[in-house]
C-alpha cells in the first residue's frame, strides 16, 4: 500500500476535482453508503473524484468486515469495487489511523495513506468538497 | 479559503476538535445549531489556542442559535463574532468551498 505514497503531488494536487470527505464509520448511519453512491454516480459521469477517509471514516476501510450477522452489505467490499467504476483515488489520513491504533496492513489495499500536510493540501486544492 | 461549519456540541461530539485540527491558515469557522456551545468551551479551545492564533482563523457564531440557547459571549476565552443569517449566507458566498463538520 505504501509503495506509491512517495509521489505526494499526484495524490494531493486536486485542482478541478470533487473531494468526498468521509468522516463517519460504516453501518451506524447511511452516510458511508451515500458517499459510495455519490462516488459511483460521479465515476459513471466521468467526473474526477477523490475520496478522503479521515476521523472515524477510516473504519470504512477496515479489513474483515463480517456484515452477514447484521444483514448489511459489506462496505469494505463495495469500496474495493470503486476502481472498476473509474474511482481510483482513495486516500486515508495517517493521523486518524494512529489515533485509533489501526495499522495500514489492517486496511483494504485500495487506499493510499497520506499525512496531515497532504490532507491540508488536498482540501485547499480541490474544487468542491462534499462532506459525508 | 474554506468555510468550516460545525453543528455539534463539543461536549458530546469530536467534530469541533477534528475541525480545528484540519483547518488551515486563512480559513473561517462558524458555529451553528448545537455547535454554538463551542463558544463556551474554554478549556477545549485553550488547548488549540496557539494553533488558532498562529493560523489566523476567523471565528463566527450564528447569533439566532446562540441566543436561543441563552448563551453569552462573555463566557468564551476567544474572540467570536456573532453573525446573523444574512451574514452567514455572505460568508458561504465569500468562501471558495464549504466543509461541514457534523
Amino acid at each position: 500500500m505504501n509503495d506509491n505514497v512517495t509521489d505526494n503531488t499526484s495524490a494531493t494536487d486536486g485542482s478541478k476535482r470533487i473531494l468526498l470527505v468521509c468522516r463517519h464509520a460504516p453501518y451506524g448511519t447511511s452516510l458511508a453508503r451515500e458517499s459510495i453512491e455519490t462516488a459511483l454516480a460521479a465515476g459513471a459521469l466521468g467526473v474526477d473524484i477523490t475520496l478522503l477517509f479521515i476521523n472515524d471514516g477510516v473504519w470504512q476501510l477496515y479489513n474483515h468486515q463480517q456484515v452477514s450477522v447484521i444483514a448489511a452489505k459489506n462496505h469494505g467490499a463495495m469500496l474495493s469495487a470503486l476502481p472498476l467504476y473509474g474511482v481510483e483515488r482513495l486516500l486515508v489520513d495517517e493521523k486518524s489511523l494512529s489515533e485509533r491504533g489501526i495499522k495500514a496492513s489492517n486496511l483494504t489495499d485500495i487506499a493510499e495513506v497520506i499525512d496531515k500536510d497532504q490532507v491540508k493540501h488536498l482540501l485547499a486544492n480541490c474544487k468542491v468538497i462534499l462532506s459525508f | 479559503m474554506i468555510l468550516h461549519t460545525v453543528n455539534k456540541s463539543p461536549y458530546a461530539n469530536q467534530c469541533l476538535v477534528d475541525c480545528l485540527t484540519t483547518a488551515a491558515t486563512g480559513d473561517t469557522i462558524i458555529l451553528i445549531e448545537d455547535g454554538v456551545y463551542g463558544a463556551t468551551a474554554g478549556p477545549l479551545f485553550d488547548k488549540s489556542l496557539p494553533q488558532l492564533s498562529e493560523l489566523d482563523i476567523k471565528l463566527y457564531v450564528l447569533r439566532p442559535d446562540f441566543e436561543a440557547r441563552g448563551l453569552h459571549l462573555g463566557q468564551s476565552v476567544l474572540h467570536f463574532s456573532l453573525v446573523d443569517d444574512h451574514r452567514f449566507v455572505e460568508l458561504v458566498l465569500e468562501a471558495d468551498k464549504v466543509l461541514s463538520w457534523y
